[in-house]
């Protein structure tokens, strides 16, 4: 099959032939080949594994193996009728069905139809079925009988990448093998092999990096390889092959530790800012920061454990304990925690570097976080750890220049009665407090509305609730919902209590004067304390408004 | 036509072009990277390559080149998302006419625009053909989101990053072609977010609105005190949503925060998208009280939720609800 350029890529040009060339699946080759030898066969074979390993190849060569016309074979011969049609694809008695476009029922039942018919020339008809989880339950299920009891000319083979969606009735029909991700060293080799037989020149760092970057797939190695060869011509260096793999450079990610224990958030920032202008993966970088830190903490807390090079990070060995000895274990478990909320995150995100941005501030403030023993030793201890600031976990983005002392002095001579809204026993809480909460539990969206009224004051048995002038609708909204409101005063004030509502005309004349005059007044108090820095810092800490002013 | 003065990384350009005369380009394609980068560009004239009949292609003037360019061709198909995805029927339908030899050209070129649409049906439909496509076909998926994309489909593709586009070079892209004076280019190519199509396309009034958020931010912490914060946040969202779509408020919200956070932190000015209101948003930042953080992921996943059908004044209000509450 040559493509219009007549460039086939390489996983398809060295897609094994023979048993004997099949990599990293020795077990599973060893036992079908036993298979084959000694006539024991299953008539319904399930591969199941991570993408690009073998299955489909391995489907194929079993394929060969059993139709081979030299006889049933622990190694096709590739060169009889047979064996040369199967490896074009267009042999009669070897079908390749696309299970994910094949899915339905109905193609199922026509499968079972077919089924019964005997081979046009071969021993079997082999039925490969990929990508198998992609069949709906029906289809499952209308091959169940086939399954359990086919003619013995049939032969079933299926391959998928997903083998939880298989249901457990079909399971227990196939002889189910499990195909593995291969090692490092496997893929590494074999893509040296390809290189050679390609003549290629590919410096051994760089062949590492492609082996790295495929996550125990052949096929991902080999697109890989693709991809550097293509861009890079016969020759590649490693720098290429970062570049082209788009691999985030190592000292990236061992800069995010360093940076986040000095607390150096310029560094961070510099380095996230490079992540995004490379075009690199930022959910890779997660994946990247997250398997270091994995190997810091094996480092920290059993370094025997680490020495059987069981490493998945990209620090070597030196540089590894140097970066340990910058955070504690807690430390890098919270790290370890925001990237991992970072990569869910990032899925489907509108402004990603914003979010790595929002993580970097989070790591910046990682240096302060201690032990919880610590913290509890101390309340042991007797002191009020709670309120002192360093045990507060990260530090307050509250403005500094706030202690609460100076705010209470400020507060004597303005008079400014400030409600901390924190939970006071009922009868504490001023009557304002206590209107909206039972108007709050009655009418939400009324509630918050009434809340924004300039002022809510009992005048004797009455409860007044004032508009200013711009408040016409929410005056107007207020007087539908009268009975609400009074049953909410008379929670409030007592059975007796009625509800008064009062509009501040424009330019401050008018029928509401009565309310308006002392109001204004004290509006225009409210309008100089609400400037006031010291005001503002207080309110903003202790969570509080400002309900009323006195002057003194 | 050249392949360097597309509106792209000129370094996806060169492999690309590269990959096509050394005739090593392999039929699956995989375009990754932001939006605005020019992957749609580069896809239109990766088809007009290898479909134009021109001694140096792709020529861009020849029949052929107009008529992909124009969405003509008819060996050139795009197959768009069908409301929110690409469904299986159309995987199917790209699949079946993989197998129909070509028109006009030598080959067929089959692009999906938004890769990361194809629900998961379409693309298991699709594994199969892009592992062994038929002899005359291309394939060119686009995506924003290649982790969004089956690890199978990814590993059965060549794959091409494109990187966003320095602001440096948008800047200058602006001045030059577009004759847009210097400080306005400046601004333009700070918020471009890497995309030149982003850069032209942002309304001249997108720093004044960034000053209004900032604004009205501060003006609502005033009304907290003052206890009319409810009301306040329903004006501004009220205000904010009249415009549609509801994004460009949402995204300037999201800026104005990130760059409060920054700024209270002691970032670098030049990390700021708007300098000149750092000051003020790092005292602003002061006063939210470790609300930024939460108020920020929630605005990003607005921006999210915007794409359902939701209130846009609605995701304001509660985004800015958030940023306001007080612990």
């Amino acid at each position: 099959m040559e493509n219009h350029s007549g460039y086939i890529v390489l996983a398809r040009k060295y897609r094994p032939q023979r048993f004997s060339d099949v990599a990293g699946q020795a077990v599973t080759v060893q036992t079908l080949q036993n298979a084959l030898r000694s006539g024991r066969l299953a008539h319904a074979f399930l591969f199941s594994g991570p993408r690009g390993v073998g299955k489909t190849t391995l489907a194929r060569l079993l394929a060969r193996a059993l139709n081979c016309h030299k006889e049933v074979t622990d190694e096709p011969c590739g060169a009889c009728e047979s064996c040369r049609e199967v490896a074009e694809g267009r042999s009669l008695d070897v079908l390749e069905i696309d299970g994910a476009s094949n899915n339905k029922v109905e193609e199922a039942r026509q499968l079972r139809e077919t089924v019964r018919y005997a081979p046009a020339r071969d021993r079997y008809r082999v039925f490969i079925i990929d990508e198998v989880h992609m069949l709906s339950v029906a289809a499952f299920n209308a091959l169940l009988k086939t399954l359990e009891e086919p003619p013995a000319h049939i032969k079933f083979i299926f391959a998928t990448t997903e083998i939880h969606k298989i249901p457990a009735t079909i399971l227990s029909r196939c002889q189910h093998y499990e195909f593995h991700r291969l090692s490092r060293e496997e893929i590494t080799s074999q893509i040296a092999g390809v290189c050679k037989q390609e003549e290629m020149k590919v410096e051994d760092r760089a062949l590492d990096l492609i082996a790295r970057s495929a996550g125990g797939s052949l096929r991902d190695a080999l697109s890989s390889l693709d991809q550097v060869a293509a861009r890079c011509g016969n020759e590649v260096k490693e720098a290429d092959a970062r570049s082209v793999l788009g691999m985030i450079p190592d000292e990236r990610v061992l800069g995010i530790f360093e940076a986040a224990a000095s607390q150096d958030l310029a560094a961070l920032l510099r380095i996230s800012r490079e992540i995004f202008e490379d075009g690199c993966d930022p959910a890779r970088f997660c994946e990247e920061i997250m398997a270091q830190a994995r190997d810091l903490l094996v480092q920290k807390l059993s370094p025997q454990a680490g020495e059987q090079g069981d490493w998945v990070g990209v620090a070597q060995a030196e540089d590894r304990q140097k970066l340990a000895e910058l955070l504690t274990p807690d430390q890098l478990i919270r790290l370890f925690q925001l990237f991992f909320d970072l990569e869910q995150r990032l899925r489907g995100a509108s402004l990603p570097q914003v979010l790595l941005e929002l993580v970097c501030v989070k790591l910046v403030q990682l240096a302060d976080l201690r032990p919880i023993e610590e913290i509890l030793g101390e309340l042991r201890g007797g002191r009020s750890g709670v309120t002192d600031s360093r045990s507060a976990g990260p530090p307050p983005l509250t403005a500094p220049p706030a202690p609460a002392p100076e705010t209470r002095e400020t507060q004597a001579p303005a008079g400014v009665s400030t409600d901390t809204s924190a939970p006071a026993p009922a009868g504490d809480s001023p009557v304002r407090e206590r209107f909206l909460e039972a108007l709050h539990q009655k009418k939400i969206h009324l509630a918050s509305f009434i809340e924004s009224a300039r002022d809510i004051t009992p005048q004797g048995s009455a409860l007044v609730i004032s508009f200013g002038p711009d408040q016409r609708f929410i005056h107007d909204k207020a007087a539908e919902d009268l009975p609400l409101l009074r049953e909410a005063a008379r929670a409030a004030l007592g059975d007796e209590a009625t509800v008064r509502l009062t509009l501040e005309e424009k330019g401050g004349d008018g029928s509401a004067a009565q309310a308006a005059s002392p109001g204004e007044q004290r509006d225009r108090l409210i309008e100089q304390l609400v400037k006031e820095p010291i005001v503002q810092s207080a309110l903003d800490i202790f969570g509080g408004q400002i309900v009323d002013v006195q002057e003194s | 036509m050249s392949w360097a003065d597309l509106p792209c990384d000129p370094r996806v350009a060169r492999e690309l072009s590269a990959c096509l005369r050394s005739n090593r380009l392999s039929p699956s394609l995989l375009l990754c990277g932001p939006p605005g980068t020019g992957k749609r560009a580069v896809a239109v004239a990766v088809a007009q390559a290898l479909l134009c009949l021109g001694t140096e292609p792709p020529c861009g003037n020849c029949k052929h080149c107009r008529r992909v360019a124009s969405g003509q061709h008819p060996d050139f198909k795009v197959w768009e998302a069908d409301g929110r995805e690409v469904r299986v029927e159309q995987a199917r339908a790209l699949r079946a006419a993989t197998r129909l030899r070509p028109f006009e050209g030598r080959v067929q070129v089959h692009l999906v625009p938004e890769a990361e649409r194809m629900n998961e049906e379409a693309s298991n439909a699709l594994l199969r053909t892009l592992e062994e496509p038929s002899p005359h076909a291309v394939l060119i998926l686009l995506t924003i989101a290649p982790s969004l994309l089956l690890p199978t489909i990814r590993s059965r593709c060549q794959s091409f990053r494109f990187r966003p586009l320095p602001a440096r070079m948008v800047q200058e892209r602006l001045e030059k072609d577009g004759g847009v004076p210097a400080e306005e280019a400046r601004w333009r190519a700070r918020l471009a977010r890497g995309s030149l199509a982003r850069a032209r396309s942002l309304p001249a009034d997108e720093i004044e609105l960034a000053h209004d958020v900032a604004r009205t931010l501060e003006s609502m912490l005033e009304q907290r005190i003052r206890g009319r914060l409810a009301a306040s946040i329903v004006d501004a969202a009220e205000r904010w949503s009249s415009e549609t779509p509801a994004e460009r408020p949402l995204e300037r919200l999201l800026e104005v925060c990130r760059d409060a956070l920054l700024a209270h932190h002691g970032a670098p000015v030049d990390s700021l998208l708007y300098p000149e209101l750092g000051p003020r948003l790092g005292r602003m930042a002061g006063r939210l009280a470790g609300t930024l953080p939460a108020g920020i992921q929630r605005l990003e996943a607005a921006l999210g939720d915007l794409r359902r059908p939701m209130k846009g004044n609605l995701l304001i209000e509660e985004s800015l609800s958030t940023l306001m509450h007080r612990p």
